[in-house]
């Protein structure tokens, strides 16, 4: 069943392109992820959601009741605030309980319900203390504690990890994984951190200049991107893309990076003219060896359980290989970088659109026929 | 342990050197605090007014026993503490209210309404309550053509006892709380939007929100301003000096203007520093009371 669902919402600020017009459906129970770069709009679009943005055009529903122009109360939403938002002057306990405060609910329940959770999220010891007296990641698990004790519909987050040092993170979302699964509440969760949203994301959009570019499975997202912004935002390092011209001789086609030509055995094609494309590789598929694009080592970057080795082509091109262990070579060698067709991944100049990707996506013949340079 | 100890050391060094530092500052303070008070204390204890203009002497606290036996001490207290609670309590939650009302997000034109309540400051102080003197004028007045079209009649509003320190009240509301709401603003603005963000999702509505999360989130600024808005008006000189002149009789004489009376209208000088030391000390221990009971200083840290 659909939980939330928004239809081409659009948020404009006096100079800035807030949201352009997003389409989402997020599912019951769902773990949902926006995830993008900054300023892309993915704080407006959860605002909305919220209710403490209001929306231009278009509409939101929350359980199949539209709640476009709701005020935020009567949305039964709850939200957790990149900086927490904890009030300094309350005790832990009084934090968490002031949801609570506001329904017309018995003390005693109140109180149980603190106790409750305070205990789910290891704060039983703490509730007397000031947010001032407690660690970032204790007071992140406040912030959690007080957003779920009121049980809302549905659970909003923006970047709620970001404040952490890395280690912290890493046990947050684990942490955050398992209490969603627990409490089943569906969650609307903002990020710019790609590995927050392939952990914890059942399902991922991916934003751009406010606009929603891909949306799926991050594995999805990943492995079969819309166009080279969604292919060189996730992953790290990111994808290599080198210019590239594909052309047919004697009813074979083929892809020529700088000096180098490879046979595309599976792409048959009947097109006259050649065609400029931009090839996208992954660093962790860049392979050395005797054939292939030559190019020269530039520099090393060794970051312990992994490698970068950074290549220059001739052409100036950056090609990034990652490998878990050295290829041995020392700055300054020149090898050649061999390129399969199964690993590549072709994308149209100009729009950066997916073209072809080896026994996944499947080249257009019109697309390629009509194409002029 | 090595450590500690060199941090220890390090720490004394510092100690010496940080005094060095703000000894100027403390000398400073030293002679804009303290130098006026002595020298008030000091002619409180003799006889130097116009008589003994060259060579007064040391009297003890005669100027005391007289100040405590006379029934105008008494009079003007109560005027200085209703001149002083009455504008405070009026003008500080007016000058609050106001910056709440001036940071709402939806609000717009805010610029435009800051410059505008800066406005009545550009005037030098005593014109504008010149200006007031002539509007609550008996005959003429705005005040009271304004009252007579509405069909009340005129009243006296700086010539009767009745009405004079109500009025005294009434202008220093209009020329302060401007002020009040100005250095409200920078704390209001202080609050961090999430917070009011985070009342808002879970259902406060605006009076919760102040109960719950402004007002106590803004205690100690409050209070600061408050105990120091009871202070300035405390040594207010301009409004009575001028509109009443403490007058009618001395309904609305406080210390401050008692004190100027006594020195500089009948020349009783070493009366005047009497009356002057008498409101340091009830203001001295109104502040140590006050701060006791809501560590507002705390703010200052
Ligand atoms: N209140 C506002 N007034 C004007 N422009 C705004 C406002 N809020 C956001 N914007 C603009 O809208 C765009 C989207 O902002 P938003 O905060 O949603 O980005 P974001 O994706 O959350 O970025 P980040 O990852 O940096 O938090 C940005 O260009 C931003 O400058
Ligand atoms: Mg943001």
């Amino acid at each position: 069943m659909e939980k939330l669902v928004l239809q081409d919402v659009v948020k404009v600020f006096k100079k800035n392109v807030g949201v352009l017009g997003i389409n989402l459906e997020v599912r019951e129970g769902e773990f949902f992820v926006i995830l993008g770069p900054s300023g892309c709009g993915k704080t407006t679009s959860l605002r909305m959601i919220a209710g403490l943005e209001t929306v231009d055009s278009g509409h939101i529903f929350l359980d199949e009741r539209e709640i476009t122009n709701f005020p935020p109360k009567l949305r039964n939403i709850s939200m957790v605030f990149q900086n927490y938002a904890l009030y300094p002057f309350m005790t832990v306990r009084e934090n968490i309980i002031f949801p609570l405060k506001i329904l017309k609910m018995p003390k005693s329940e109140m109180e149980e319900k603190t106790e409750q959770i305070a205990k789910t999220m290891g704060l039983s010891d703490l509730l007397d203390r000031r947010p001032g007296e407690i660690s970032g990641g204790q007071k992140q698990r406040v912030a959690l504690a007080r957003a779920l004790v009121r049980e809302p519909s549905l659970f909003l987050m923006d970047e709620p990890l970001s404040n952490l040092d890395a280690k912290l993170r890493g046990h947050m979302r684990v942490e955050l994984k398992r209490l969603q699964k627990e409490f089943n509440t569906t969650t609307v969760y903002v990020t710019h951190d790609q590995i927050e949203a392939t952990t914890l994301a059942d399902r991922a959009c991916l934003m751009n200049n406010g606009r929603i570019v891909q949306m799926g499975n991050p594995n999805d997202l990943y492995d079969l991107p819309v166009d080279t912004f969604t292919a060189t935002f996730l992953g790290d390092p990111a994808m290599n893309i080198l210019p590239g011209e594909l052309y047919v001789e004697k009813g074979n086609t083929y892809l020529k990076i700088e000096d180098y030509t490879i046979k595309m055995n599976d792409i048959k094609t009947e097109m006259e003219h050649p065609r400029d494309v931009k090839v996208g590789i992954r660093p962790e598929e860049v392979q050395l060896g005797d054939d292939g694009i030559p190019v020269e080592l530039n520099l090393v970057q060794n970051l312990g359980k992994s490698i970068y080795e950074y290549f220059k082509t001739k052409n100036g091109e950056t090609i990034i290989r990652q490998d878990v262990v050295n290829s041995r070579h020392v700055l300054g060698d020149r090898s050649m970088v061999s390129v399969d067709e199964k690993s590549l991944y072709l994308f149209e100049t100009n729009t950066g659109g997916l073209i072809y990707r080896y026994g996944k996506k499947k080249y257009q013949e019109e697309y390629l026929q009509n194409a002029i340079n | 342990m090595v450590e500690s100890e060199d941090y220890v050391v390090k720490k004394k060094k510092l100690e010496w050197k940080g005094i060095i530092y703000v000894l100027p500052a403390i000398i400073v303070l030293a002679f804009l605090d303290f130098y006026p008070i002595f020298e008030s204390v000091y002619y409180s204890l003799t006889d130097f007014n116009s008589v003994h203009f060259f060579k007064y002497g040391y009297v003890g606290l005669a100027n005391f026993i007289y100040v405590f036996t006379s029934s105008d001490l008494w009079t003007v207290i109560g005027n200085t503490l209703v001149w002083s609670i009455g504008s405070t309590v009026v003008m500080v939650p007016a000058g609050f209210l106001l910056a709440l009302i001036m940071n709402q997000k939806k609000m717009r034109g805010k610029t435009i309404y800051r410059t505008m309540y800066l406005f009545p400051w550009a005037f030098p102080a005593f014109i504008t309550i010149l200006v007031w003197s002539n509007m609550l004028a008996y005959t003429g007045g705005v005040a009271n053509e304004f009252l007579n079209v509405l069909g009340f009649k005129s009243l006296d509003w700086l010539t009767s006892p009745k009405y004079a320190m109500i009025s005294l009240i009434l202008v220093n509301f209009w020329l302060s709380f401007p002020y009040y709401t100005f250095v409200y603003t920078s704390a209001v603005q202080s609050i961090p939007q999430e917070l009011y963000e985070a009342a808002e999702i879970n259902g406060y509505g605006p009076i919760r929100t102040l109960a719950h999360v402004t007002l106590p989130l803004l205690r100690r600024q409050i209070a600061f301003i408050t105990i120091f808005g009871f202070i300035f008006t405390w040594n207010n000189f301009y409004i009575p000096f001028l509109l009443t002149g403490g007058g009618p009789g001395i309904s609305t004489e406080i210390l401050i203007t008692y004190s100027y009376l006594q020195a500089f209208s009948y020349s009783n000088y070493s009366l005047g520093a009497a009356y002057a030391v008498i409101s340091i000390v009830m203001l001295f221990v109104f502040v140590v009371v006050a701060n006791h009971y809501t560590k507002m200083m705390k703010i200052l840290d």
